[in-house]
Formats: C-alpha cells, structure tokens, sequence
C-alpha cells in the first residue's frame, strides 16, 4: 500500500474516532452514527453485488434477520441493556450468513436481470414472513429490546463506535476480499462468467462465499439498528429503501472498489438523516433521492472513485508529456 | 506416437439439428492437428462438447486413455485441456496480468502460486508481445492483441493440449505470422495443439495433420497436401452441400 493511502486511511479512521468527542449534539451524533453503519452496509453490498457485478437488491433480508435475530435472543435470554448486548451482533451476523445460504443457493441459480428480480422477490417473502410469523416475530406488533441504561447525552455514542468497529471490519474483509485470488474469481465472474468457468473458477461455490460474506456482514448491521431503535417491526427491519440505499451508495462511489462504497455512504446518509430530521417527512428525501440517482447514472455511470482514477491518469499522463 | 485426445462416435443435437453425427479422430501428442470444414459443419460444437461446455449425447472423449466425457469446463481445465474462443473473450476490465491469474481453484495454493507468479506471468505476456501492457486493462487492446492475451491465460493454465477456435480470424496478417510463430514454439516445447481455422493458408502452413468435417462427421484427413487434393473435401467446400438455389447463385 502506497504510503499517501495509509495516511489517508489513519487520518480518516482518527477523524472517525474523534467525531463524537467534538461534536455533542445527539441529533449530530445520530446523523454520524446512521452514516457510518451505512459505510459497513454499503461495503457489505458491495463485498458480493460490487465484485461480482450481481446487482442484489433484497439484501434488507439480512438486515432483517440480524436485527430479529438480536431482539429474540435478548428476548429469550432476559438479557438487561448494557454494553454485553453487542457481543451477540457477531452472532447475529452468522445467524444471516446461515440465512443466506439457501437464499442465496436459489437466487443463485438465475442471472443478471433474474437474479435481481428473485433477490427483490425474495425480500417481499421474508417481509410477509415477519408479519405473519407470530411466534418468532410477534408480527406487526414488534419485538421491543432491553433499554440500554445510558443518559440522553452519551446514548449514540456506545451505538456509534459499535457501528464503527463494523465498518472497519466490512471495509477489512472488502479489501481483503479484492486482493485475494478469491476476489480475482469475482471480478472474472463480473467480466464473463462462462470464460471464468472454464478456466477452472467454480462459480457456483465462490458466488454463494461472497453473497454469505455480503449476509454476515449486513446482518451485524441489522443488529446493531435493531439495539439502536430498541424495538423491531417488520416494515422497519425488513426496508425495501434499504435495499436501493446500499445499491446507490455503492453506485455513486464506485462498484467493485474498496472505497467507492464508503465514499457513497459517507456523501449520501447525512443528507438523507439531514433532510429526515428536518422536514420529517421522508417522501421529500426519497424525491432528492431519486434526483441524484438520476445524476450518477447519467454523469458518473461509474461512479466517483474510478471517474476521479480516469482523470488522475489523464493529468498524470498529460505532465509527463 | 500416441492419441493424446480420442473421439469416439460423438453426436449431439440440438433440436432437430444433428451438430454432430458420430464424429470420431484423435489428436496424436507432440502434433499441431488442423480442423477443417465449412461453416455449420460441427466444428466449434466438438470443441464446446471437449471442454465440457455442451454435453454429447453419446460417443465419448479420452484425454491421455481416461474418459472426460461430460466433466465440467473447469476440471477439463484442471485436467490439460485449455481453448480459446472464436469471439475472443477475456476479462475486459481486469489488467492482463490479472486475466492471466484467473482460475485453477481446484489446485493447491503453493501450485497456484507457482503457476501464477510474477516472473511467470510477466515471461507468458513477454511470449506474446504484450508485456508492456501488463498493467493495462485488457478491454482497451485491440481485436487482435485480445487473441494474444487470449493465449497467454491458457499457457498460464500450464495445459497439455490446446484448442484453439480461429486463431487467426479477423486480425492483421502481421499478427496471424506472428500467432502462427507461437504455436510453432510452444509445439516445439510439447504442447499439442488442435486448431480450427478458415485460413487454409495458416492451416496448411502450420498443422501436420489435418481431418475435414463435414455435416457433423470427419470425411477426410491427413497431411495438408494430401487433404488439399482429396476430391471430397473440394467437393465439401465447393459444391456437393449447396442446394440448388445457392449453387444457382454462385454460378451468377
């Protein structure tokens, strides 16, 4: 890694680490924390959709069965609010990836345009799922969490740095995931996915690897949302705009890029909380919402951070002339 | 010599359309076999039905005297058996040095590394003319540097046998010498290669055998200058499979 990138991720990270001591407004902090779970929701997206070029639009499934998952065992368990309840999000984030092999296993079978259908197909099913399973949901009614025992003051911040440390694994994990010969496999399935079978990549298996990566790691996220809010409803943990928000951050910043994700989310959740918080009404943010999609896909198509690596090249190349 | 690669009464259909009609050769090891035949005539069908691309429905295919009917493309890849495509097809928006990397999961890590080291991969592109470009993503080259880069994924995949699906189609007549040249060496180094191609300069000039496919069945084979001559494969090429109407229209 070049020594400028290192810089940029230690400087960032700091600033990350710093923001809730600089700033103390919990409507700040709120904003600071939706983002940065988005950051490793959206890296989780794109650690299967981003690399593998299938544009999975049910991930919310995930999320769903994370944060149901979190309140039926504190549920169970009697668990009291408090700190421990973040050591089952690691737990959570397994009990999706289990989710997601089935899930994933059938969508799998059907390609590009398909496969998206299903994935959509397959997050209605599970959305009328948490309705109607009363035993394991309580269906509309929801499933409320134990109260963390924290002032007004400092709530966010403990949800914050938990959505933290998740971001910096899915950004982990991406990176990892990109440099490996596994992530190699992924982007040659992107490119042409017959030629890479051919060459020996067994599709079917390293496919059904990144979209369970996708699920663990979107599933964490759920839980610690579900913690956050403290109560779970079906229309909330299963959210067909979380679905299209993971997409389009990954989209603006760049799909099949380690920071494309981050960049996305960094630029787009605080606008949205922002326009959430202050005209309340979320039908204005979804209209802007749909505005900038329009933009991305007519004036970066590919997204921030290989647009800016194009024109990078360019005046490069244009000094050394 | 020996039969690295043996076809046995292969046919396959699709639909009503038999592509291949007990289509039986052998590739001998250590050659450069020709496959000739007019269009339609079965010959990309036998290669999808070799790497496991299409499933025959009867007859079989030994690699090396062990049966690999009806195995998948990736162990057909694991097992020697690399091919290129009449459409070129490579990773467009990896570098050529990751094109190269791609596959053979199926093998330990330590081979894999072997394989697919720097030094290896950068000596492969150095083979085919492109070693300057082995940042370069492989969408940006040309139709015919694609078919270099084509053939240095599958040297990379260390193969036995090659297959090579018009190798010479559609590029300039400097790189046809030049892939013509490649073959030549890498035959010379061991690796058998069977080659379609509708430029039967570059066939005659390059394969020792060649067999003629016609309708999904072999009708002649031998040395180039023996097959040039067969009255069944002028025949083949220049008259018996048109109807009556074509052979009004090329006789206008």
């Amino acid at each position: 890694m070049k020594v400028a990138t290192r810089s940029v991720i230690v400087l960032a990270l700091a600033c990350a680490i710093a923001f809730p001591f600089v700033f103390r407004n919990p409507a700040t902090t709120s904003i600071a924390f939706f983002t940065v779970l988005y950051v490793a929701a959206a890296s989780a997206w794109n650690v299967f959709s981003g690399y593998s070029g299938y544009m999975a639009l049910g991930n919310a499934v995930f999320y769903g069965s994370g944060a149901y998952f979190i309140a039926n065992v504190t549920n169970h368990l009697n668990l009291s609010g408090g700190v421990g309840i973040f050591a089952w999000v690691p737990v959570a984030g397994l009990f999706s990836g289990i989710v997601a092999i089935p899930v994933g296993w059938l969508a799998l079978r059907t390609r590009r345009h398909t496969f998206v259908v299903i994935t959509i197909a397959i997050f209605f099913i599970f959305q009328l799922l948490a309705y109607n399973l009363q035993s394991v949901t309580n269906g509309s009614a929801g499933m409320q969490l134990p109260l963390p025992p924290w002032i007004a003051a400092t709530y966010n911040d403990y949800f914050y740095f938990a959505a933290l440390i998740a971001a910096v694994i899915a950004i982990l994990v991406s990176w990892l995931v990109r440099r490996s010969h596994f992530g190699l496999q992924l982007l040659a399935i992107r490119d042409d996915e017959d030629r890479a079978r051919g060459l020996g990549v067994h599709t079917e298996r390293v496919k059904l690897m990144a979209f369970v990566l996708s699920g663990v790691l979107t599933g964490m996220c759920g839980a610690i949302y579900a913690y956050y809010l403290g109560s779970v409803y079906p229309p909330f943990a299963f959210e067909a705009i979380f679905d299209l928000t993971v997409a389009l951050m990954a989209f603006l910043g760049g799909l099949g890029t380690v920071s494309g994700p981050v960049i996305g989310a960094l630029l787009i959740e605080p606008f949205q909380q922002y326009l959430t918080q202050q005209f309340t009404a979320a039908g204005l943010s979804l209209i802007l919402f749909g505005a900038l999609f329009l933009i991305v896909i007519g004036f970066l198509p590919q997204g921030i951070v290989p647009s800016a690596e194009a024109l990078l090249k360019r005046v490069k190349e244009a000094r050394t002339r | 010599m020996t039969a690295l690669l043996e076809f046995q009464g292969v046919t396959k259909s699709f639909g009503g359309l038999r592509a291949l009609d007990g289509c039986s050769f052998e590739v001998e090891e250590g050659s450069i076999v020709g496959l000739i035949g007019p269009n339609g005539s079965g010959k990309t069908t036998m290669f999808n039905v070799v790497t496991g691309y299409e499933r025959a429905d009867a007859g079989s295919i030994l690699l090396a005297g062990n049966e690999i009917t009806g195995a998948s493309p990736g162990r057909i890849c694991e097992l020697g058996v690399g091919r290129t495509f009449q459409l070129t097809r490579v990773f467009a928006r990896l570098t050529l040095l990751e094109n190269l990397r791609v596959g053979r999961a199926g093998v330990p890590r330590a081979r894999r590394q072997e394989l697919f080291s720097d030094g290896r991969c950068m000596q492969l592109l150095d083979f085919v003319g492109l070693a300057e470009s082995a940042r370069v993503q492989a969408g940006t080259l040309s139709y015919g540097q694609r078919k270099l880069v084509e053939l240095a994924m599958i040297l990379a995949q260390d193969p036995r046998v090659v297959l090579l699906d018009e190798p010479a189609g559609g590029i300039n007549p400097l790189l046809i010498t030049q892939i013509g040249e490649r073959i030549r060496e890498l035959n010379r180094r061991g690796v058998t290669f069977l080659v379609v191609e509708h430029n039967m300069e570059f066939v005659m000039g390059l394969c020792d055998i060649v067999w003629v496919m016609e309708r999904g069945t072999v009708i002649a084979h031998g040395e180039p200058e023996q097959v040039r001559s067969d009255p069944r494969v002028l025949d083949a090429y220049l008259g018996g499979a048109l109807d009556e109407d074509e052979q009004e229209e090329a006789t206008r």
